[in-house]
Formats: C-alpha cells, sequence, structure tokens
C-alpha cells in the first residue's frame, strides 16, 4: 500500500481497479500511531520544512502553492494551534485546574472529499488533520491529480516524507457510489469540500454513528468600497488586489468575489471606474493570461456580455477576446456568478445597504471601508447576517481561521475528560 | 443617412433579392464576401436605426458600419438574445407572425419577429437550398409529426412548424403521421391511407430527428414493418443529442431509415438550422458536408479570442444572412461548434465554405464550493 501518494485506481496492466478503501484505512490508522507519537511540535516542523522545500521547488510558481507554502511556516501553524486551542498542550496532555482536567484527542480516520475548484485545497484540512494527530484519507477529483501528486513528490523530497505514512491519496469518479459509501463508513470525521450538489450526496451517505462531519459548502462571496476608499491615494493599489482576489483560482472558489459594490457620491464616475478596473485587469491578463476557457465558458461570458450590450440601463466593459468582463447595473442583488474574470460592478448609495443581501451563504467580503465607523458597523451587520469573513482586498481567498465560521482543528479532534485526586 | 448610404440601400434590396432566387452555391468565397458585405454593412445600420437594443449593442462593442472591412468584424449576437429581448429592425405595425423555438433547454423561447419581406424571402430562400437536395418537382409529403404544430390560424410558429411550412414548398399534398401534441403517437391511418395511395412511389418525409427515430422508426420496427417508398427522399432535422445520449449514430441512422422507407441510405438528408434563422439551412451534400448559401455566410470562431479560425480548427458557429428585415439576423452566434472542412473545394462541386457541425456547447455547471448561487436565490 503506498501511503502518501494518489491511488489512481489503474494497476499495472492498466486495468481499471478499484481502490480498497478498507485495506488503505488500516494502513494509515497504523501510520498515525507515530504520527501521533511524534505530537504537533515535530509534525509542524516536518510541515515547515515542506514549505520552504515547496518555495525552492519546480511547482513554486503552481496557483494556491506560493500560499501554501507560506501557510506551512512554523510560526503560522503554532498560531493556529493557539487559536485553536489556547494552549496547544492540550494536545499532548490532560489539562486544567482543579480535579477535571481535558484532553484533546485525535478522532481516529479523517476521510476528506475535496472539491475540484481549488487544487490546493485539500491540504490545508489534510494538514490540520495530521497536526492533531488523525489518519487521513483524500478523496480527490481526477482534474486535481497533477497538482496534488506535484505537492507529494515535494513532500517526499522533504523533512514531511516521515508524514506520509499517515494518509492516503485517492482517486475515483464521484458517481462512484460505492466507492463513497465505503469511504463514508470508514470515516470517524468526514471532511466536504464542493457545491451543494457534491455536498448533499455525501452528507447523505451511511455512516458510524459518531462520525462527525464538517462541511464547507457552497458560499458566495462579493466586495465592496465605500466613497473614502474610492477617493483614496491607494486607490489604483486597492483594486489592483481586487483583480488578483477576482483572478486567482479562475474565480471559482467560494471565497472569489463576484460582484463589487461601490458607495455613490465619490468624486469617481462609474466609467472612470470601469476603466481603471479594466487596466488592471489588462495588466494581469500580460502577466498570467487565462487558461482553459472552454467554449461553454466562453458562452456564459458572450451572453452576458450581450445582455448588458443590449440594456439600456446596464453598461460593460471587457476585453477584445473574453479574457475579462466588467458588467454595470444599478439592479442592488447578488448576480449568478459568472466566473472566469467577470466582475459585476454596482453602485449603492450607501455600502450598509448592502447588508439586507446577506445570508448565511454569503463566505467572504472583501471590503475597503476606511470610514472606520462605517467599517465597524457593516462588519457587525454582515457576520451577523452570516458572513465569516470580512478582510481586505488582496485577502480574499486567503485560507485562514476561522475559516467558514469554524476554528477547524477544534472540529477534528473530540475534548475528553478525566478526573484526579485533589492536586 | 447619407447619398452614398441611400444608394447602398436601394440597390440592397435588388441584390438580395436577387441572390435569394439565384442557384446557390455558385460564388466562389472572395467574390461572396465582396457581394455580401455591402449588405451586411446595410442590415447592421437597420439595425442601429430600428432597435434601440441593437443600436447599444453595437456601440457598446466598438463597431461603426462604416468602417466593417470584413464580414467578421461585425460582432455576433449569442442565439439567446432572441429569448430574453424583443428584437425588432422594422415597424412593429409590419410585424405579422412571431416564431418560437422549442424552449426546450430553458423553458423559455426565442421570439422571432418576421413582416412581410422577411416571411417571403425564407420561404424563397428554403426553396433555392432545397432545390439543390431533393429537385423541384412536387411531391406527396409525408410529415412525422402532428398538424398541431403548424397550425395556419396560430400567430406564432415553432421551430418543428418552420421547418414543415418551408419543406411543404415542394409538396403536393401533406399527410401528417403523429397525433396529440405531447403523447405523438402513430396515426395508423392516416400512415394507411399514405401508404395506400403512394406505395412504391417517390415521395417526400419530414420528421425532427429524434421524433423521427423514436415515435416512428422505433414503433414500426418492433412490429417488423416496412414502408415502400422506394427512392423517397427523408429529410430531418433538430439536431443529435438526445440520439446520441442513446448511443445512435449517424450511420446508424441513415441505414435504419433507409431500410424502413426502401431507400437508399444516401438518400436520408440531414440539415443543421435554427429558428433565428430560417431559411438558412444546411443540408448535408453527397460528400456529408454542409454548405453555405450565397445569401448567407457562417464563420467559426474562437470561443476565446473570438477571431474566425481557418479551416479544421473547431469554434463556435455563427450564421450570417442577409434574409431578415425584421429582426437582426445579420450575424447570430449559436451555441453549437463546427468547424470548417473546405473552401471552394467540395468535391460535390458546390462553392464557398462548407463546414461540419461537431456537438451541442455542454452548459457548464457552476464548479465546487463557489457554485451557490441557484439555490440561494431559489431561497430568497
Amino acid at each position: 500500500m503506498n501511503c502518501g501518494t494518489i491511488q489512481l485506481g489503474i494497476d499495472v496492466n492498466a486495468k481499471v481497479v478499484e481502490p480498497d478503501i478498507k485495506a488503505i484505512a488500516k494502513t494509515v490508522k497504523n501510520g498515525a500511531v507515530a504520527l501521533k507519537a511524534m505530537g504537533p511540535d515535530k509534525v509542524i516542523g516536518r510541515l515547515d520544512d515542506l514549505g520552504k522545500v515547496l518555495l525552492r521547488s519546480d511547482i513554486k510558481s503552481m496557483e494556491g502553492v506560493p500560499f501554501l507554502a507560506m501557510w506551512l511556516r512554523k510560526a503560522n501553524l503554532h498560531k493556529l494551534l493557539e487559536e485553536t486551542f489556547g494552549d496547544p498542550r492540550i494536545l499532548t496532555e490532560f489539562m486544567g485546574t482543579g480535579r477535571r482536567k481535558v484532553k484533546a484527542q485525535p478522532r481516529g480516520l479523517a476521510c476528506h472529499w475535496i472539491a475540484g475548484n481549488v487544487p490546493t485545497l485539500g491540504f490545508f484540512s489534510l494538514f490540520q488533520s495530521m497536526m492533531v494527530g488523525n489518519a487521513n484519507i483524500l478523496r480527490i477529483p481526477a482534474a486535481s491529480v497533477d497538482v496534488i501528486q506535484g505537492v507529494l513528490e515535494v513532500m517526499a523530497r522533504s523533512e514531511a516524507s516521515e508524514l506520509m505514512g499517515s494518509f492516503s491519496v485517492i482517486t475515483f469518479p464521484s458517481s462512484n457510489q460505492p466507492l463513497n459509501e465505503s469511504l463514508s463508513m470508514e470515516a470517524d470525521v468526514r471532511v466536504v469540500w464542493g457545491g451543494m450538489e457534491a455536498v448533499n450526496a455525501i452528507t447523505n451517505l451511511p455512516t458510524q454513528s459518531h462520525c462527525e462531519d464538517v462541511v464547507f459548502g457552497p458560499k458566495y462571496s462579493f466586495a465592496v468600497m465605500d466613497r473614502k476608499a474610492l477617493g483614496s491615494p491607494k486607490l489604483q493599489m486597492l483594486l489592483r488586489r481586487l483583480v488578483n482576489d477576482i483572478v486567482i483560482f479562475d474565480q471559482e472558489a467560494c471565497s472569489s468575489p463576484q460582484v463589487l459594490f461601490i458607495e455613490k457620491g465619490g468624486r469617481l464616475g462609474c466609467k472612470e471606474l470601469m476603466g481603471l478596473i479594466g487596466k488592471e485587469f489588462e495588466a494581469v491578463s500580460k502577466r498570467s493570461p487565462k487558461t482553459g476557457t472552454t467554449s461553454s465558458v466562453a458562452t456564459r461570458i458572450l451572453t452576458k456580455r450581450a445582455e448588458y450590450a443590449l440594456s439600456k440601463k446596464k453598461d460593460l466593459l471587457a476585453s477584445k477576446d473574453t479574457g475579462w468582463t466588467i458588467l454595470y447595473d444599478e439592479k442592488l442583488a447578488l448576480e449568478e456568478p459568472v466566473q472566469h474574470r467577470t466582475i459585476f460592478l454596482k453602485p449603492v448609495d450607501r455600502v450598509l445597504d448592502v447588508l439586507p443581501l446577506i445570508t448565511n451563504k454569503v463566505q467572504t467580503i472583501g471590503y475597503e471601508i476606511h470610514d472606520r465607523k462605517t467599517a465597524l458597523q457593516f462588519a457587525d451587520g454582515a457576520t451577523s447576517a452570516g458572513v465569516s469573513r470580512c478582510v481586505p482586498f488582496g485577502q480574499m481567498n486567503l485560507y485562514d481561521n476561522p475559516w467558514d465560521g469554524m476554528l477547524v482543528m477544534s472540529r477534528l479532534v473530540r475534548f475528553c475528560s478525566m478526573f484526579t485526586e485533589e492536586d | 443617412m447619407s447619398t452614398s448610404c441611400a444608394d447602398e440601400a436601394k440597390s440592397t434590396k435588388v441584390t438580395i433579392d436577387a441572390l435569394v432566387v439565384g442557384k446557390q452555391y455558385r460564388l466562389a468565397q472572395k467574390d461572396k464576401e465582396r457581394t455580401l458585405l455591402p449588405l451586411f454593412r446595410e442590415k447592421v445600420r437597420q439595425s442601429i436605426k430600428h432597435s434601440p437594443n441593437m443600436c447599444l449593442f453595437y456601440k457598446r462593442m466598438g463597431l461603426d458600419p462604416d468602417r466593417i472591412e470584413g464580414l467578421a468584424d461585425i460582432p455576433p449576437l449569442p442565439v439567446t438574445m432572441f429569448k430574453l429581448f424583443d428584437l425588432i429592425t422594422c415597424d412593429k405595425a409590419s410585424v405579422v407572425r412571431v416564431l418560437k423555438s422549442s424552449a426546450t433547454t430553458t423553458g423559455v423561447p426565442s421570439k422571432i419577429h418576421l413582416d412581410k419581406t422577411t416571411a417571403f424571402r425564407q420561404s424563397r430562400a428554403l426553396v433555392s437550398i432545397l432545390t439543390e437536395f431533393i429537385g423541384n418537382q412536387r411531391r406527396p409529403l409525408l410529415v412525422i409529426d402532428t398538424e398541431q404544430v403548424n397550425d395556419p390560424k396560430a400567430t406564432t410558429l415553432s421551430a418543428r412548424g418552420a421547418a414543415i411550412r418551408g419543406i411543404e414548398n415542394f409538396a403536393k399534398s401533406s399527410t401528417y403521421v403523429l397525433k396529440g401534441l405531447d403523447d405523438l403517437l402513430l396515426d395508423r391511418d392516416a400512415l394507411a391511407g399514405f401508404m395506400k395511395a403512394n406505395e412504391g412511389k417517390e415521395v417526400l418525409i419530414y420528421g425532427f430527428t429524434y421524433i423521427l427515430w423514436t415515435r416512428f422508426l422505433e414503433v414500426l420496427e418492433k412490429e417488423g414493418s416496412q414502408l415502400d417508398l422506394t427512392g423517397s427522399k427523408v429529410l430531418h432535422s433538430g439536431g443529435w443529442k438526445k440520439l446520441k445520449d442513446r448511443k445512435v449514430e449517424k450511420s446508424v441512422f441513415n441505414d435504419r431509415i433507409g431500410a424502413l422507407f426502401r431507400t437508399s441510405p444516401n438518400n436520408v438528408i440531414d440539415f443543421y438550422g435554427m429558428v433565428e434563422q430560417v431559411g438558412v439551412i444546411f443540408p448535408d451534400c453527397e460528400e456529408g458536408r454542409k454548405h453555405v448559401p450565397d445569401f448567407a455566410e457562417v464563420v467559426i470562431r474562437d470561443p476565446v479570442t473570438m477571431d474566425e479560425v481557418g479551416p479544421g480548427v473547431p469554434g463556435l458557429i455563427e450564421v450570417m444572412s442577409v434574409l431578415p428585415n425584421s429582426y437582426p439576423g445579420e450575424a447570430v452566434l449559436t451555441e453549437d461548434l463546427g468547424r470548417l472542412v473546405g473552401l471552394d473545394d467540395c468535391p460535390c462541386g458546390r462553392k464557398g465554405k462548407c463546414f461540419e457541425f461537431l456537438e451541442r456547447v455542454e452548459k457548464a455547471e457552476l464548479r465546487g464550493c463557489g457554485d451557490t448561487f441557484a439555490e440561494r436565490s431559489g431561497d430568497r
């Protein structure tokens, strides 16, 4: 059994074979014994080395890899543990004052179903699960194999290779119900990343009664600017950051902005603003040309462009090709995403007017509200209505803690208590 | 309008009519572009003048009609726009009929507004095209559909109805052999009556591809029936998607349909067309290629750059037509993929571009964890 490598379900004779989930589960559970014995500090040390090797590797510029490498820094991982558990020693010893002590024990086997839109996504839940001592199996979509294989190859050359016995990566079609069921039945915790269809399909699979679900389901994100930010001398830089947020992961991530709301009344007209955003799109298109535009995606973009071009109360600015598109209208709404470098631009009287649109399906708001009082009021209103993150432009897609309102590692352990004789 | 524009407009009508009634597929590509360019420039001007929506569209797409130097310079209108907007390029009072598409994918039909000029041209254009494939002799027409899709009193007409109406130009008489708009059950009496009158004769048969297969061929094959209509031409249209889902290949389709009617598989003619461009249809030639009539053009565009691509390269099919006077059909971008397979060089002798249809563009679902909104807006 090859742990830490991708099992493609193809044997040496090129015959399609199904991964033996039970055998894989047994192997990674055995591997996790060493992981637990190692303790979080040593695991973090190995992961830190992986981050460094990744930054020197030939995949260092692959989308998502630089951030993953930075995220793996020792200081960041220690901070994550502290933010989650307060005192991370709770993972290795019973802690507390008085007779009652508490220890965070790994849940056992974490099975992760990873979405295809952000190939590196699975590593964030995998590494956090490893830090708390779980064995892991990741089911990844075929489209992510290349990126994940690349990271695993680098991992094998780093000190983190020691951790590779505790997890396995497998791929099979999402429609393979028996394998999904088998994976689900082995899980002590199911970690599910994906759209509504995928989440429903997986959470409805049979599982053990004690199994915990950690769901990173379908979410929508947008951006907002107040008139003070629009008048800022740093406006062009802010827009550059926003465009970077739009461009990364083909705008398919749950944290990708789909709409930009701008507060009316500034000295900048909408046309002018569209031009400034367009300039940033042009610049980014030169640096990293869009790839993977299918005819289906192109049709979606062209159709939306035409709808806006034909409408009296709408406007647009777009590249000559299907590279980028800014769609302007005044309807106060969250639009169906077009993705692939397409942003809806909507003026509002006050940024606070956006708050009634927010439900718990909205995950991240990139906000540049430079009026401090309004910013606090907006963030409080937005998070109260369901938003998990209000972050400056440029940070929308940075995976951080908490995510989707969860301190993720706290969901991957069981908090267990014991009573001692009085000290 | 400047004097030159007025002159161009005046001469346009004559030229369009001449192109439509004339023998098709005669113009070599260079001559064709030279002939069509002023006509399309005038079409664009007409759309700008009569349709505020199209005026905005061309303005926002940065098009100046006086600066159109090639047919591919005209930005195409995605076909879905006929579902979202009432696009009219003549006086509203002149509209005599609204064609509607079948609305199978989205539930919203395309609405194509026709004035008398457009309806006449479309009808004449169909005759010009089909004459090249089935001759000009009128024959009994067996329609594998229900008469309800071609109700003469209706102010709207579906794509199926429009196709039947076009082919009826070649019919001595029409017999519909399905009944019930929803059920489409075989009308055995009607079929028996038709066969009694026409057994052994060369007739014309038309049906939507999927209907012809599932509601007619499969029913009769199950009974082991054959119809002796030797030498008859079988025309069908409407696309292959549903049949591809059932793993029916074109060669199998032609063989089995041919066997059912006791006619050669070569007499089974698939044609590509759409309700948004009635009058412009693309029947397969003897070489299995689709040719563009002299009054229309096809541009295959790279979906990423939107530039025109040359032979062999797959892209989005754009259909340009000079026929429409009452709606902006000058350049319509389909949601179909195709590729050019020749230029003035088809062994069948037809000039101009020839292409092949590849497939419908699959509607891409929004992927991953950012796919929420369809479900979310339903909540609200």
